[in-house]
């Protein structure tokens, strides 16, 4: 008697538990955080005052750098996004009607920014970080509205998604919100000023610099208890720890990091990989008060302090010692050329290996990989256009990399672990 | 090998002419047909331009052209095939003067019996080409390229040549009562530039050339043909020196069996005619010309301010006591008519029409321009050495292409003036950039085979400017007046 | 001030040079300049950008490739076989000129350099992507876009690129085996 009533118990478990996923995957744990007011339609006259506050929103949260192919045309998608389930390509948000999201109503766009959830109740894959534009608040969202609504239709179909995402599995993604999808609001911070808020919002919203700065976890959601401590290999590259602290220790302040936004240049290196990408199409772009208030807020500890960099490393004593020679040699011969000899840059020209944030960080990823592969030609703004810096991938060996990585990262670095040639290999592999 | 000058303001020039052509609602080549120069006219200076400014004619061809006549429906066509790039057809045409109002030369062309030439020449290479010109105007006029050449010749021992060096400031009475004195000349030598070799410089050259050809190989050949029985050859035709040619195999014409030009050489020495000639010749917009009374030629007035000749090997001793000035008998000019002073009041007279059509897209999200293809067209006159001129051409428009959109150069602190700029920042054209592979270029044939060739330099990377600009407003609509068109500028314009 | 020195060897043009005491630093383009009187390579804008200074690098396994020699010191080409502009043309015992490379033969029929100053890095460039083709031959169609690739971050002012591009066109059609159907 006993089992049946165990194995009843255990059936009646199972039943109540396929119930709930099922209500988990048709949504019914799904809010709604749209407010009722924007079921009206906005007026062509209140459209028409938001487009400048809409524009300047859009630059910051980079809409187009994800919306647009590098040779465009401007918001018409295609861009794809590799993940281990398939490929996903961004969408058509110009408002073109059959093609775009030209029949959105105002009450559509809410949802889409604020739950992730596309008309027909179709969740979008956060390829879209609406786990960070959620926050955005209501008359912003209308600004933007406005704004796409603006731009030139473009009769573009979307790419298909390719892997698993050719099944449906966009009710799955149900699962994911439950987990992954914390109802956030914008920062404060008692005693915080006004471009202190300024800078949290955006960061933390629009700008949704977490989704590549902080790591994820299994499922692909952002971890947002290792909040800015660094992300994947994006394009071969590490996505830096950008805590205050640590952008602190690499030599920044919020003078300088506001440079580096809004120009793609400062004393601390040049904007290379998602980073540039970043700064071309959002931050060069945007009001530099904005760009203030956030270099303002991530250099901000948690303790409400405005961190600023301690004086640079000095040389360590590796760097003269016999070992690490034939490194200095091979910067002498390879490098100094454009980057100096004493590691000065070329004004306008090479950034300085002395202070630059690259040659500071931890882990050598980055250093070994913009030894291997280069950088392409890059314009900034203001006139400024760096040539392509030459890979040396074909012209080093891995023992040579390590010794001149090892070298560097001891001179200018402040780095004492020196690197081996077998890491060098294991970047090298992965190209 | 190209100099600066009126690119600037004829670029900005030309794309005025498209808006004023918009706003009138009219063809922009037909705006330009109806102001155009035509033969005889006068400039705004006053002066007369030397021959056939063919501009008409070559803004005739223009409008035939497929980029023009299909302009819009490419257009149409393009702009649905591609979302986000537009596409554009521009035109423009310049004529630019060369000359300066002061133009000399100076050169020393002989040869000994056995024919080697000889030629001393003022022209200095400054990447033109001009060495290579000259010597082919005397393979063109002789039959037969100097053997031995010395070019930068600063020094002419056989032209003792003096000057107040004023020649655009003189004043008539001045000019009057220093040009009296035979060894007087406005200027002496002149500046090398990218255009004044082929016509100004390259006028001495023909002189001489002429000269020798007229007074000294045809009485050589017509010896030769003389002579034999009964009168030779040349007996029972009449034949004067304006038969006379350059054939394959030396000299020729009437009907004569070729000289070569050892043996004319050989002939001339013999004959004590004259061998060699020195000239000087001055140009202020029209060419002095002066009376020389030469021993065993004649009196002549010729286009040329100085003169001296060397007599030949069988010349008798009274002519060869004569080689007094650097070996050579320098002939006292008895007359001469120079430009009037008043000519410096005119301006130029000399200019050489070019204009282009480009073809070309506007990405309208990168602001970036793609030249797709583009048209030259030229009036060079007569071409002497051809590459010289194609060369030139293709050089200029892809310079000028770097002027219309990459060439910036910001002024103040953060412009090259700050020691900086390489060329990361200084961005020039490269082959992708001039639709190398697709260009194209005609030039109008010569009216006849006696038009001079013209100077042309700078005036090939005018047009290719205006027209980029002309074209980009065809493609998105908005004028710029500020150079190059950056897509910083075009992203700009199309902001919204 | 002492001027920091190491040994260099290398090979050029078929000749082995040094081992010789050379400053580190050294750009290679003052070294060819200076110590070789190698004068060919040209000196443009000294940040590697207008690739007048290059110069050809013979790999282990006998593949050319470009070298920029004013942003390398001297000491990045030791123990490395070099081929210089001095080093196209065949020339016999007493260093008197035979015979032009193909390329640099066609850039004079072609007309294709004017002031001269970057024909060095284009003799290199052009002799590289013909040894390329050699190696694996290039679809008629592909040819124009593949001589882009090769040429075209060689500035040139003068000659607006036309006649370089078709002359190696030329070279390249008229070599066998580097153009299929």
């Amino acid at each position: 008697m006993k089992r049946r009533g165990l194995r009843n118990a255990l059936v009646l478990i199972l039943i109540v538990l396929v119930l709930l996923a099922l209500a988990v995957l048709f949504g019914l744990f799904r809010t709604s955080s749209v407010s009722p007011d924007v079921k009206q339609a906005l007026t062509e006259a209140q459209k028409q005052e938001l487009l400048p506050r809409g524009r300047e929103l859009a630059l910051a949260g980079d809409c187009f750098g994800c919306h647009s192919k590098a040779e465009g045309p401007k918001a018409a998608g295609g861009v794809p996004i590799a993940t281990p389930f398939g490929i996903l390509h961004s969408t058509n948000i110009t408002p073109d009607p059959t093609y775009g999201i030209g029949q959105y109503t105002r009450e559509d766009f809410h949802r889409v920014l604020r739950d992730g959830i596309a008309p027909g109740n179709r969740n979008l894959y956060p390829g879209m970080p609406f786990v960070f534009t959620h926050v955005t608040r209501t008359e912003d969202i209308d600004a933007l509205y406005a704004y796409m609504m603006s731009l030139p239709p473009i009769a573009e179909p979307n790419v298909p998604n390719t892997g698993v995402f050719t099944l449906p599995v966009r009710p799955f993604m149900n699962f994911w919100t439950l987990i992954n999808f914390p109802k956030r609001q914008p920062p404060t911070r008692e005693g915080a000023s006004e471009q202190w808020l300024r800078g949290a919002y955006l960061v933390e919203g629009l700008g949704h610099c977490a989704s590549c700065h902080t790591p994820r976890n299994l499922t692909m959601g952002v971890s947002f208890d290792k909040h800015f401590q660094g992300g994947d290999i994006v394009d071969g590259l590490m996505v830096p720890n950008i805590t205050a602290e640590n952008l602190a220790q690499r030599g920044f302040d919020a003078a300088s990091l506001s440079q580096y936004l809004r120009t793609g240049m400062s004393a601390q290196g040049t904007a290379f990989g998602g980073m540039y990408t970043v700064v071309h199409f959002s931050t060069s772009e945007m009001e530099p008060t904005d760009i203030d208030a956030i270099a303002t807020y991530l250099m901000t500890d948690e303790n409400g302090q405005l961190l600023t960099p301690p004086p640079g490393p000095a040389p360590l004593a590796q760097a003269s010692q016999p070992i690490l020679q034939p490194g200095r040699y091979h910067y002498a011969s390879a490098c100094a050329g454009c980057h100096g000899a004493q590691g000065e840059g070329i004004p306008n020209v090479a950034p300085p290996m002395d202070g630059n944030t690259a040659v500071m960080m931890g882990n050598p990823t980055n250093l070994i990989t913009v030894i291997l592969e280069g950088v392409p030609t890059q314009t900034f703004t203001g006139n400024q256009r760096m040539y392509a810096m030459p890979g040396f991938a074909d012209r080093m060996n891995n023992e040579d990399i390590a010794l001149l990585a090892s070298w560097m990262r001891a001179q200018w670095g402040g780095q004492e672990e020196a690197v081996t040639a077998a890491q060098v290999q294991a970047i090298r592999a992965k190209q | 090998m190209r100099g600066y000058g009126t690119i600037q303001a004829m670029s900005i020039t030309e794309l005025l002419v498209d808006e004023v052509a918009a706003e009138l609602g009219m063809d922009a080549i037909e705006l330009r047909r109806r102001n155009a120069l035509r033969p005889g006219e006068p400039n705004t200076q006053g002066a007369v331009q030397l021959g056939d400014p063919r501009l008409v004619e070559m803004l005739d061809r223009a409008a035939q052209h497929p980029l023009w006549t299909n302009r819009e429906q490419a257009k149409a066509k393009y702009d649905a095939a591609n979302p986000g790039r537009r596409y554009g057809v521009g035109f423009a045409q310049v004529q630019k003067d060369y000359g300066t109002g002061a133009d000399t030369s100076a050169l020393l062309l002989e040869f000994d019996a056995e024919g080697k030439i000889t030629m001393r020449h003022c022209v200095q290479e400054i990447g033109t080409g001009a060495t290579s010109s000259q010597q082919v105007v005397v393979q063109r006029m002789l039959g037969k390229a100097p053997d031995v050449v010395i070019f930068g010749e600063t020094d002419f021992p056989q032209l003792p040549l003096k000057s107040n060096f004023e020649p655009f400031t003189i004043s008539q009475q001045q000019q009057d009562e220093l040009s009296r004195d035979p060894f007087w000349v406005p200027a002496i030598l002149p500046a090398m530039s990218a255009s004044n070799s082929v016509y100004f410089i390259g006028f001495g050259t023909k002189q001489a050339a002429q000269f020798l050809f007229e007074n000294t190989v045809w009485p050589a050949a017509k010896a030769i043909w003389s002579s034999g029985p009964a009168g030779g050859q040349l007996a029972s035709g009449v034949m004067t020196a304006a038969d006379l040619r350059v054939v394959p195999g030396g000299v020729g014409g009437g009907g004569m069996a070729p000289i070569p030009f050892a043996d004319i050489a050989r002939k001339a020495h013999e004959m004590g005619l004259v061998t060699g000639v020195a000239v000087h010749c001055f140009s202020r917009w029209q060419w002095a010309r002066a009376d020389f009374d030469i021993p065993g030629v004649g009196s002549l007035n010729l286009a040329v301010d100085a003169l001296a000749v060397r007599y030949g090997d069988g010349a008798p001793e009274a002519l060869k006591a004569r080689m007094n000035t650097g070996g050579y008998d320098f002939i006292k000019r008895s007359a001469v008519q120079y430009p009037s002073a008043q000519r410096n009041n005119a301006g130029v007279t000399t200019y050489t029409p070019a204009a282009c059509l480009v073809e070309l897209n506007v990405n309208t999200f990168t602001g970036k321009v793609e030249i797709m293809s583009h048209h030259s067209l030229l009036d060079p006159g007569n071409v002497v050495v051809p590459a010289l001129v194609s060369g030139q051409q293709q050089g200029g428009v892809a310079m000028g292409i770097g002027h219309a959109l990459m060439e910036d150069l910001p002024l103040y602190g953060d412009g090259p003036g700050n020691g900086t700029w390489n060329f990361n920042r200084y961005t020039l054209p490269r082959a992708v950039d001039v639709a190398v592979w697709t260009q194209t270029a005609e030039y109008l044939a010569p009216l006849a085979d006696s038009s001079p060739p013209k100077g042309l330099a700078e005036v090939v990377m005018i047009p290719v400017v205006a027209a980029t600009g002309n074209a980009i407003t065809h493609a998105i609509g908005s004028r710029f007046y500020r150079l190059p068109i950056t897509p910083a500028k075009i992203k700009k314009a199309l902001t919204i | 001030m002492s001027i920091e020195k190491r040994p260099l060897a290398l090979t050029i043009n078929g000749n082995k040079i040094g081992p010789v005491d050379t400053p580190v630093g050294m750009p290679m383009i003052d070294f060819l300049h200076e110590h070789l009187n190698l004068t060919g390579t040209r000196f443009g804008c000294g940040q590697g950008i207008c690739h007048a200074c290059t110069i050809m690098e013979i790999q282990p396994d006998g593949t050319p490739i470009e070298s920029r020699t004013c942003i390398y010191d001297a000491h990045f080409f030791n123990g490395k076989t070099i081929v210089t502009v001095e080093g196209q043309a065949k020339r016999d015992e007493q260093g008197r000129l035979q015979e032009l490379s193909p390329v640099q033969q066609a850039f004079i029929e072609h007309f294709s350099f004017q002031c001269g100053y970057c024909t060095p890095g284009f003799v290199t460039a052009a002799t590289i992507f013909i040894e390329s083709l050699k190696r694996q031959p290039v679809k008629r169609a592909d040819l124009q876009s593949r001589i882009e690739a090769a040429l075209n971050d060689h500035i040139c002012r003068c000659t607006g690129y036309v006649r370089y591009y078709q002359a190696v066109q030329d070279v390249a059609l008229k070599t066998p085996g580097c153009v299929i159907e």
